[in-house]
């Protein structure tokens, strides 16, 4: 005697055998497609998470007294500023080659008469974002005419790739749950036809479609619960490979270091593929419980 | 009990309808009817055999009591709903109040004789304790104490009628419709049987046994429906039912 043994022997016909090995593939492709999308968004983040970097222009001024005063003034107000780590003049010599493309070269001599702009570098702390708006209003009150603008170092091409993998995976990921989805619908529902005499002896008994229905619920999510885990075991298995292996031979395919929210991530993806399957499994057999009438 | 226009029975005990058939008619697809202008009142706590030649219309009609088969015309009343009327779950509800014991078993294969037994219990949402008891005793009681964990393959065709029975009555049902419940069965089971329907009837389940078997009929003496070519043609005493 077992309550758990189903009233429908859901397990005797191929396709509902073949369910769990399914579920099983399907899911190792999905935590795989989601692996490439949240350890890509993990990349992101962490281009994001780098120091931003403001410049600070102020006009020149004839007066060297008044110019130090001045300088002295903003990078005091500069400092003091929620987020911001420090504050750097940028070198003579830096200015000089900055702007050696539009005067060229000249002579120490004429260079001390030309009047250039003092450049003054803000570096805000990890993970904020500066408000250029905010500082210009801030600076101007102190440095009449002076410019700001940002000049972070951009993510460039590592960037750009990320944000690209991030939606192809994302996208696959949820391709796959689909097909997963739609597999377990065309199965429940050759189960259900396949059936049909049990169904109907069930139902002369006087189960309600809720009772035949759980049914088919439950080999569902027996199936999932099985080939799930196996998927997601295996799954795990080829990251891991191919964030540990390659290191041996001093090779890096995956260029981020998952944190552990990545896995906890990863570890939702089989769940949902499970409750997926349940509740698609239950959805099937009801609407096609309704069809037999 | 009560048969009108197409039999002259009229047999009413003073307990209420449970199960009444109005003018029904039955047909398998495009087929002569099987079953024709059948007027019936079966009352609670009442007994009778359905009989007939083979062909008759006996299953069919048990078919339609058993809401297996829908009418192709006609009403069927059961327990004062109108059938073609009620939603699915008020369908499942009237079911679970009746045993049936189909003449082809209709056990499944992969549950044990135990969990054949058990399935009207699991669908009325039964506890695990109350059904282990109730279909232990019901098993033991038939003989089967031995088999419970037998699958219907690895019974004989009388231990599998057993099973049939055993589900059929379990739940204590307000009414039992039997398709040939003893056909199969050795004699001494036979008696057995017809006393587990007796009690079942003395304690207010109404029961409707289809048979062929003289031997019942003369034992057990009952009020006899008598349905030939799909009608119900005359109420029959017993003994004379049994001498036909």
């Amino acid at each position: 005697m077992s309550a758990a043994e189903l009233d429908l022997p859901l397990d005797d016909t191929p396709a509902s055998r073949f369910l769990a090995w399914l579920i099983g593939g399907l899911v190792f492709l999905a935590v795989l497609a989601c692996a490439v999308a949240i350890f890509s968004q993990s990349a992101v983040d962490r281009l994001a998470e780098r120091p931003r970097i403001v410049t600070v222009a102020l006009p020149a001024v004839e007066d060297p007294a008044e110019a130090e005063a001045e300088l002295a003034q903003v990078r005091s107000l500069l400092e003091q500023l929620p987020g911001v780590a420090w504050t750097a003049l940028v070198s003579k010599d830096e200015l000089d080659k900055l702007v050696e493309p539009w005067i060229g070269r000249v002579s120490p001599e004429a260079r001390a008469e030309i009047l250039l702009p003092r450049l003054l570098d803000v570096r805000f702390q990890p993970g904020v974002v500066p408000d250029v708006e905010d500082l210009t209003r801030r600076v101007r009150a102190v440095a009449p005419g002076a410019m700001v603008e940002e000049t972070s170092p951009t993510g460039g091409a590592l960037e750009e790739v990320a944000l690209r993998l991030r939606w192809i995976g994302g996208g696959a990921g949820l391709l796959v749950l689909l097909v997963l989805v739609v597999a377990v619908v065309v199965v429940t529902r050759s189960s259900l036809d396949l059936h049909d005499e049990t169904v109907d002896l069930l139902r002369l008994l006087g189960a309600p479609d809720r009772y035949v229905a759980r049914q088919f619920e439950l080999h569902a999510m027996a199936s999932a619960l099985r080939g799930g885990s196996v998927g997601f075991a295996l799954a795990l298995a080829t990251i891991l490979g191919l964030v540990h292996l390659p290191a041996l031979w001093g090779v890096r395919l995956v260029p981020v270091v998952p944190r552990p929210l990545d896995w906890i991530l990863l570890a939702i993806v089989p769940v949902l593929a499970a409750l997926l399957i349940t509740l698609s499994a239950r959805l099937a057999a009801v609407y096609g419980l309704a069809r037999l009438r | 009990m009560s048969a009108g226009s197409s039999g002259a029975v009229d047999e009413d005990r003073s307990g209420r309808a449970i199960l009444q058939l109005h003018g029904v008619g039955m047909r398998y697809g495009s087929g002569d009817e099987v079953l024709r202008d059948i007027d019936l009142t079966i009352n609670a706590g009442t007994f009778h055999y359905l009989v007939g030649p083979s062909g008759a219309g006996k299953s069919s009609l048990l078919r339609v009591m058993a809401l297996s088969a829908p009418p192709s015309r006609g009403t069927v009343v059961l327990f004062g709903r109108d059938v073609a009327l009620v939603d699915r779950d008020e369908l499942g509800r009237l079911r679970r109040r009746i045993g049936v014991v189909f003449q082809d078993f209709r056990l499944l294969d992969h549950l044990s004789a135990f969990d054949n037994v058990a399935l009207p219990l699991r669908i009325g949402g039964a506890d695990e304790e109350q059904i282990s008891a109730y279909v232990s005793q019901m098993l033991s009681w038939l003989g089967l104490a031995e088999r419970m964990e037998a699958k219907p393959a690895q019974l004989s065709m009388g231990q599998r009628q057993l099973v049939s029975v055993a589900r059929a009555v379990v739940t204590k049902p307000d009414l039992l419709l039997a398709d040939e419940p003893t056909s199969n069965v050795e004699p001494a089971r036979v008696e057995r049987l017809m006393f587990l329907f007796s009690e079942l009837h003395r304690l207010g389940t109404a029961v409707v046994l289809a048979t062929h078997s003289r031997e019942l009929l003369r034992r057990w003496a009952f009020p006899v429906l008598h349905i030939e070519r799909g009608r119900l043609i005359r109420p029959l005493p017993t003994d004379r039912a049994a001498a036909e």
